[in-house]
C-alpha cells in the first residue's frame, strides 16, 4: 500500500523535475505587445513596429516602440527581439494596424498568424491607417498606453454606435467566407492626435475605398442593430438632434420579373435631445417625415455606392443565399452591381424632451 | 464473481454512457462532419444518435440473455474458443488504440496551446499513475471520476452562449440544402465520437438489476446527442463554412471570444478543466481493456494494468506530430464504425443462433 | 488439607503483592487491632478519595460489628465491592483507586472496595466550536460526564453503550454509543471490531483513536470527525451513526461521515435553513478559494499571462517590478510565513499568541512589500487565503486545507493551469476512493444519492428532512412522525 503511494509520488516527483526547466513566461520578465502596425516598404518587405508597456510602480507606464523591416511578420518578430531587453510576446495583443498601401495589396497573408497563433485573443481589433503606422505609434502619448488606448478608441465608437461591430473574428471570417466583404475602421494622425476618419471597405481581403464619418452610422444601421446611436437631422428652419436610436434592420428577398430584389427595412426608435427652431412638439410628424425620407434616401445612395464599387459588406449575397435556393455565386456576382436593393424605414419618435 | 461492493447502481449507467462518449471528439468533431453535408451536418447529428441507440438495444440484447453478460463469455459462446480468443483481444486493443488517441490527442492541446517546450514523457509520468490509481481499485473508483466527468462539462454548455452574440443564422440557412443521403453521410463520420459506449460490453456485469438499466443507457445517449447537438449549432452559427473546413479545434475556438470581468481568455481555463472529462475517458477504456484481457487470460488486472499503462506509454511518444495522430484518429473511427453497425449485428445474429441451438439440443 | 496449603500460598502472594506496594511512598496500610475480627486496610494515597474514605469506609471498619469479609461487604455503602484472591487483580485494582481490606488470617481472601479519585474540570461552554444560538455545554475529560451529557439529551431504553478497554499500557475506557434500532449494526460492529483490534499500549485522547481505525491511515484526510459539543452528538446518533468516547478526551467521534459533513458547523441547524444553507455555501466557496487562489497566482503569472484581463494587467505587474523571485517563490515564502505566525500563535500563550499575529500579520507583512520580498497582491491573496481555511469548522480538516496548498504551488509552477487540474484530479480520485468506516466518503456525490444532497451543500428545512441520511444504512430510514 505504502510502497504504491510512493512510486506514484516518485513518478511525480520526476515529471516535475524533467520539466522544471520548462521556458516560463513570468509576466514582469516578458514584453507584452500590446499594438503592433505594420508599413508598406516594398514588393518584398514590410517594416513591423509593436509596442509593448513596461509598467513603473504606482501604476505608471512607458512604451517601448521596436521597429524594423522584414518580408515576414515572424521573421521581422526575430529581428525585433534582438533589439528588445526581454523577449516579445503576442498574448496581450490588442490592436494590429496595416497601413493603407499594405491593404491594397490584401491583408491575409498577414492576418494568418493572428488567427493561427494560439495565444491571440479574437477580440483583438483591427484598423487601417492612413499614412505610416510608425509614425502613428510613435506619436501616442496616452497614459495608459498605446495599446489600450486605441483599443479603448475603436471599442467606444463601436458602443455609441459610431462604428459597426469589427474585430478579428468578424474579419477573418468574412475574408475567409468568400461572400461578404469585410471592412475595418480608419484612424489618421490629425495634430498629432489619432483619429477615426472613416470605414475602409473591402474587396475580399483588399482595400478598396472609404467611406466618410458621417455615412458609418447609417452603414451600421444597415448592418447591424444599432444601440444608442445619434443622427443631426438639418433642415432650412430646424436643427434636431436626434439620440438614443436604436435600429434593427430586417431583409427580404424577393423575385420580381425574374430578378432579384432586396429590400432593406429599417425599424427605428429616438428620442429628441436638441431642437433649435420654432414649433417644438407640433413639429412632431414632420421631423418623423423627414428623417424618414432622408434615412431611405441616403441609405439607398449608400448602397448604390457600394454596388458601383462591387463590394458587399451588407452581406446581400450572405441572405440571398441563404433565403433563396436557386442561389447561383457566379449569376450573383454579374447582377449585383444593377441589383434593385430598396430601403424602407419605419420611425418610431418615442419623446420629445422635457419641453413642448 | 463481482461482489456487491464493486457493483454498481443503474442509474450510473447513464453517467458511463454520457462520460465516455464526451471525450477529445467534442473539440473539433465540427470541422469534419461538414464533409458531406455542410451546413446541414448539425442534422445529421441526432439521426447519428438514433443509430447508437438502436446498436445499444442490440448490446442489450445479447448481454441480457448471455449467462456472464460480457464480450468475453459473448464471443466464446458465438464464436468458439478460438476465433473468440482472436476477437477478444482485437476489441482489447481496439479500445487501448481509443485510449492512446484520447491521451495523445489532449496532450497535443495543451502542446500546441500552452507549453511548446514540455517533454512529454515527464507529463505522461505525471497522468499515468493517476490513471493507475484509479484503474488499480474497484470499478466505483472508474464510476465515480466519470460522474465528475459528466457533471463539470455539463456546466461548461454555458459557456456556449456567449458565442452566440456573433451568431450568424444564415451561415445555416437554408435548412435541408443538402440531400438526406449527404446527411446520413455525415452522421456516419459523426459517430465517431459517440464510440465510448463500446465499453457497455464490458462494464455490464457491474450494474445491479443490469436488465432493467436499458433505458438509462438511452438517457445517457440522449444526453449526449443534444449535447453534440448543441455544441455543432452553436458553432455553426458562429463560423461559416469556410472557415470551419480551415479550422483544427472549432469548440476551442468558440472559446476564444468569450471575455471575463477576471478571465480575459477563456480556453486556457477551459483546456485546463477539461482534463477533469479526459480522464475519465482513458481510465474507463483502459479499465475496460484490461478487464477484457484479465478475463480471457485469466491474469489479475492489475498486472495487466501495468503493462497497459506501459504501452500507452510508449504508444504517446511514438505518435508526435499532428498528422499522425490524425491518421490513428481516422483509422480508430473506421474501424469502429465497421464494428458497430457490421460486426455487432453480425454477433448478435450468432449469439441468437447458437443461443437457438442450444435451446433445442438441451 | 490441600485447600488449607492452597490458602496459604495464596496468602504469601497477597503479602508479596503488598510488599512491592510498600516501596511506593504513597501506600498507606492500617491494621484496626481492637476489632474482633482483626482487619488491615490498604491503598494509595493518590489514587482513592479520601472524603469517600472517610464518610463511609472507616466509620463501619472502626465500630467492628463483623467476623468475615462478606459480612463488611454488607455493612459498607459501596456498590461494586468484590471479595476475591486473585493477586494479579489487586494489583491492577489497586492503582486505579480501590482500597483492599484482608485479615490476618491466612485465608488468603481479601475485598476491594472501589473509592477512586476522579477529579476533573466543570463542564464549559464550547471553544472550538462555539456558536453564538444553540447549547452552551461542551465535553470534558471524563467519559462518564460525558456519556451524561449525551444521556441526559437522549433518555431512551435504545440508547447502547459498547465499552472497551484499550491500550495495553493505559487500559483506556471507550465508549461505542449508537441507537438500537437506528442504527446500522455494521457500523457499530465495524468501529467496536477495530477498536478492540487495535495493537496499541497508550490511547491519551480520541485522536489516538481516530488515526488509527481509520480506513486509509496514510490519508491526510481525517476520516471520522471529531467535535466537542453534545448536542451535535445526540442529533447524529439520531441520524444513525456510530459516536466513539474516550476516557480522557474532550472530543468525541463521529463516523461515518463525509467530506461536506467537515464544512457544515452544527449552528446550520440552529438558523433558519435559508441563512444556513447560505453560510454553509460561504464557507465551501471560502474552502476553494484558499484551496486554489495561490496555486492560480502562481500559474497564472508564470504561464498564462493571456488570461489576465488589460485591466489588471498593470497593478498586477507593477505590484511585482521590485520583487527579484519568480512567482512561485515568493507565494511559497508567504504562505510559510503564514504558517510560522500560526504555529508560533498556537504554541504561545494565548495573550502573547494575539501579539504575535498582530506583529506577524502588519509589521512584517507591509515590511516583506516595502522591502521588495512580496508583492502587494500576493500578500491579500494569501492572507484571504489563510482567513478561509479557518472558517472550516473542523480544525483537523482545516489543518489539511492548509497543507494541501503547498504541492499545488509546485504543480502550478511547472505545468501551470493544467497542472493544477490533474493535481485536484488527484485529489479528488483520492477522495473518491476514501472510505469513513466502510463508508463512501464523497457521498452523496460519489456514489451519487440526490436525497442525501438534502444535507449536504445547502441544510433543505427540517419538514424536507424527513429521511435520514442514506449514506449511514440507517436501520429505519424514515424519520418518526406523529402520524405513525
Amino acid at each position: 500500500m505504502r510502497r504504491k503511494y510512493a512510486v506514484i509520488l516518485l513518478f511525480v516527483a520526476v515529471s516535475l523535475f524533467i520539466n522544471f526547466k520548462m521556458p516560463k513566461q513570468v509576466i514582469d520578465q516578458i514584453l507584452m505587445v500590446t499594438v503592433a502596425g505594420y508599413d508598406y516598404v516594398d514588393e518584398d518587405s514590410i517594416r513591423g513596429t509593436v509596442v509593448a508597456p513596461t509598467y513603473l510602480e504606482e501604476g505608471q507606464l512607458v512604451d517601448l516602440i521596436y521597429t524594423d523591416t522584414a518580408s515576414m511578420i515572424y521573421e521581422n518578430r526575430n529581428k525585433l527581439n534582438r533589439q528588445a531587453s526581454e523577449s516579445l510576446l503576442n498574448g496581450k495583443l490588442e490592436v494590429v494596424l496595416f497601413n493603407r498601401e499594405l491593404a491594397q495589396k490584401g491583408l491575409s497573408k498577414y492576418i494568418d498568424y493572428l488567427i493561427r497563433d494560439p495565444s491571440i485573443g479574437t477580440q483583438l481589433n483591427l484598423a487601417i491607417v492612413e499614412g505610416s503606422t510608425h509614425e502613428m505609434l510613435t506619436s501616442i502619448k496616452a497614459k495608459k498606453g498605446a495599446g489600450v488606448f486605441l483599443s479603448d478608441l475603436i471599442e467606444h465608437n463601436i458602443e455609441n454606435g459610431n462604428m459597426p461591430i469589427v474585430n478579428l473574428k468578424q474579419f477573418s471570417s468574412e475574408v475567409a467566407s468568400k461572400i461578404i466583404d469585410p471592412y475595418l475602421p480608419i484612424i489618421k494622425l490629425k495634430n498629432g492626435v489619432p483619429k477615426i476618419t472613416g470605414l475602409a471597405l473591402f474587396n475580399s481581403d483588399q482595400y478598396v475605398d472609404k467611406l466618410p464619418p458621417d455615412q458609418v452610422m447609417l452603414f451600421k444601421m444597415l448592418h447591424e442593430t444599432l444601440r444608442d446611436g445619434t443622427y443631426f437631422l438639418e433642415t432650412k428652419n430646424y436643427n434636431a438632434a436626434i439620440q438614443n436610436v436604436d435600429s434593427t434592420r430586417e431583409v427580404e428577398v424577393m423575385k420580381k420579373n425574374g430578378k432579384l430584389k432586396v429590400n432593406f427595412t429599417l425599424k427605428i426608435d429616438a428620442v429628441v435631445r436638441e431642437f433649435t427652431g420654432k414649433g417644438g412638439l407640433k413639429k412632431k410628424k414632420e421631423i418623423k417625415n423627414r428623417f424618414q425620407k432622408e434615412i431611405s434616401r441616403k441609405s439607398v445612395q449608400l448602397i448604390k455606392k457600394l454596388q458601383e464599387m462591387e463590394v458587399d459588406p451588407l452581406g446581400v449575397e450572405e441572405i440571398v443565399k441563404s433565403r433563396y435556393r436557386g442561389y447561383n455565386k457566379k449569376r450573383f456576382e454579374e447582377t449585383y452591381p444593377r441589383m434593385e436593393i430598396d430601403v424602407d424605414t419605419e420611425f418610431t419618435l418615442s419623446e420629445f424632451g422635457t419641453r413642448r | 464473481m463481482i461482489g456487491a461492493k464493486d457493483s454498481v447502481s443503474s442509474l450510473m449507467v447513464f453517467i458511463l454512457i454520457t462520460a465516455s462518449q464526451v471525450g477529445v471528439g467534442v473539440l473539433g468533431f465540427q470541422s469534419y462532419i461538414i464533409k458531406y453535408a455542410g451546413h446541414d451536418a448539425w442534422m445529421s447529428l441526432p439521426i447519428a444518435g438514433a443509430g447508437i441507440s438502436f446498436i445499444i438495444m442490440i448490446m442489450y440484447a445479447m448481454l441480457n440473455h448471455d449467462e456472464q453478460g460480457d464480450i468475453v463469455s459473448i464471443h466464446s459462446f458465438a464464436l468458439g474458443k478460438w476465433i473468440g480468443t482472436v476477437c477478444t483481444t482485437l476489441f482489447a486493443v481496439y479500445l487501448l488504440t481509443m485510449a492512446v488517441v484520447v491521451m495523445r490527442t489532449y496532450l497535443e492541446i495543451i502542446q500546441v496551446w500552452m507549453f511548446p517546450h514540455m517533454s512529454l514523457w515527464a507529463v505522461l509520468l505525471f497522468i499515468l499513475p493517476l490513471v493507475f490509481y484509479i484503474i488499480g481499485g474497484e470499478f466505483r473508483i472508474v464510476v465515480g471520476v466519470s460522474f465528475f466527468g459528466v457533471v463539470y462539462p455539463s456546466l461548461l454548455i454555458l459557456s456556449f452562449f456567449f458565442p452566440l452574440q456573433y451568431a450568424r443564422m444564415s451561415n445555416i440557412m437554408p435548412f435541408f440544402d443538402h440531400s438526406i443521403i449527404e446527411i446520413i453521410q455525415s452522421s456516419s463520420l459523426a459517430i465517431l465520437n459517440f464510440m465510448g459506449f463500446v465499453t457497455l460490453l464490458v462494464f455490464y456485469p457491474f450494474i445491479q438489476k443490469a436488465q432493467h438499466s436499458q433505458k438509462f443507457a438511452h438517457y445517457g445517449n440522449l444526453y449526449t446527442t443534444l449535447f453534440y447537438t448543441f455544441v455543432c449549432f452553436i458553432s455553426f452559427v458562429y463560423y461559416n463554412q469556410a472557415e470551419l473546413k480551415e479550422i483544427i479545434w472549432a469548440t476551442l475556438g468558440l472559446w476564444k471570444i468569450i471575455e471575463l470581468p477576471i478571465l480575459a481568455r477563456f480556453e486556457y481555463f477551459g483546456i485546463a478543466t477539461l482534463f477533469f472529462s479526459i480522464l475519465p475517458n482513458i481510465a474507463l477504456y483502459t479499465w475496460a481493456c484490461g478487464r477484457t484481457l484479465s478475463r480471457q487470460f485469466q491474469i489479475s488486472q492489475r498486472k495487466i494494468s501495468y503493462v497497459l499503462l506501459a504501452i500507452i506509454f510508449i504508444s504517446c511518444l511514438f505518435f508526435d506530430d499532428r498528422a499522425e495522430i490524425g491518421v490513428l484518429n481516422d483509422l480508430t473511427g473506421k474501424v469502429g464504425s465497421y464494428f458497430l453497425f457490421i460486426y455487432i449485428p453480425i454477433l448478435f445474429l450468432l449469439h441468437w443462433i447458437r443461443r437457438r441451438v442450444k435451446k433445442h439440443a438441451s | 488439607m490441600k485447600k488449607k496449603w492452597e490458602e496459604r500460598k495464596k496468602f504469601r502472594e497477597l503479602k508479596q503483592a503488598l510488599e512491592e506496594f510498600r516501596q511506593n511512598d504513597d501506600f498507606v496500610e492500617y491494621t484496626f487491632e481492637q476489632n474482633d475480627f482483626p482487619i488491615t486496610m490498604g491503598y494509595l494515597k493518590t489514587s482513592i478519595n479520601q472524603e469517600k474514605l472517610e464518610k463511609f469506609v472507616m466509620p463501619y471498619l472502626q465500630q467492628g460489628e463483623f467476623e468475615t469479609l462478606k459480612e463488611i461487604d454488607q455493612i459498607i455503602p459501596i456498590t461494586k465491592t468484590f471479595i476475591s484472591n486473585d493477586v494479579s487483580k489487586l494489583k491492577e485494582q489497586l492503582i486505579q483507586g480501590y482500597l483492599v481490606l484482608y485479615a490476618d488470617n491466612e485465608s488468603g481472601q481479601f475485598m476491594l472496595v472501589p473509592i477512586p479519585l476522579k477529579k476533573s474540570r466543570q463542564i464549559s461552554i464550547p471553544e472550538v466550536e462555539f456558536s453564538v444560538v444553540g447549547p452552551k455545554e461542551a465535553f470534558i475529560e471524563n467519559i462518564d460526564t460525558n456519556l451524561n451529557l449525551v444521556k441526559q439529551r437522549l433518555a431512551i431504553p435504545e440508547l447502547n453503550i459498547q465499552t472497551l478497554s484499550v491500550g495495553t499500557v493505559t487500559k483506556t475506557e471507550v465508549a461505542v454509543v449508537s441507537i438500537k434500532g437506528i442504527a446500522d449494526e455494521e457500523n457499530v460492529n465495524t468501529a467496536v471490531q477495530r477498536i478492540s483490534d487495535l495493537e496499541i499500549d497508550q490511547v491519551i485522547d480520541s485522536s489516538y483513536i481516530q488515526q488509527t481505525i481509520a480506513d486509509n491511515k496514510n490519508s491526510p484526510f481525517p476520516q471520522l470527525l471529531d467535535t466537542e459539543r453534545p448536542d451535535r452528538i445526540a442529533a447524529v446518533l439520531v441520524e444513525g451513526k456510530v459516536a466513539i468516547f474516550v476516557d480522557g478526551s474532550p472530543h468525541v467521534l463521529i463516523g461515518p461521515t463525509t467530506l461536506v459533513e467537515f464544512f457544515s458547523a452544527f449552528e446550520d441547524y440552529f438558523l433558519n435553513w435559508t441563512i444556513a444553507s447560505s453560510f454553509r455555501m460561504i464557507r465551501l466557496f471560502a474552502v476553494f478559494f484558499s484551496i486554489l487562489v495561490t496555486p492560480l497566482y502562481v500559474a497564472v503569472l508564470t504561464h498564462h499571462f493571456e488570461v489576465i484581463p488589460k485591466a489588471l494587467l498593470g497593478p498586477l505587474i507593477s505590484s511585482r517590478t521590485m520583487v527579484p523571485f519568480q512567482p512561485v517563490f515568493e507565494a511559497l515564502l508567504l504562505e510559510l510565513t503564514i504558517e510560522l505566525l500560526r504555529e508560533a500563535g498556537a504554541r504561545l500563550p494565548a495573550k502573547i499568541g494575539q501579539t504575535i499575529g498582530i506583529v506577524g500579520g502588519i509589521v512584517i507583512g507591509t515590511a516583506a512589500v516595502q522591502a521588495g520580498m512580496t508583492s502587494n497582491v500576493l500578500l491579500i491573496l494569501v492572507a484571504l487565503a489563510a482567513l478561509g481555511s479557518f472558517t472550516t469548522p473542523v480544525y483537523q480538516m482545516g489543518n489539511t486545507i492548509r497543507l494541501i496548498r503547498f504541492p499545488l504551488i509546485l504543480v502550478a509552477h511547472v505545468y501551470g493551469m493544467f497542472g493544477i487540474a490533474v493535481a485536484i484530479c488527484y485529489i479528488m480520485v483520492h477522495l473518491i476512493k476514501l472510505t469513513s468506516l466502510g463508508r463512501p466518503f464523497l457521498e452523496p456525490l460519489v456514489p451519487f444519492r440526490y436525497k442525501d444532497l438534502k444535507d449536504a451543500f445547502i441544510r433543505l428545512p427540517f419538514d424536507k428532512q424527513n429521511k435520514r441520511p442514506f449514506m449511514v444504512r440507517p436501520s429505519k430510514i424514515n424519520r418518526p412522525t406523529k402520524k405513525e
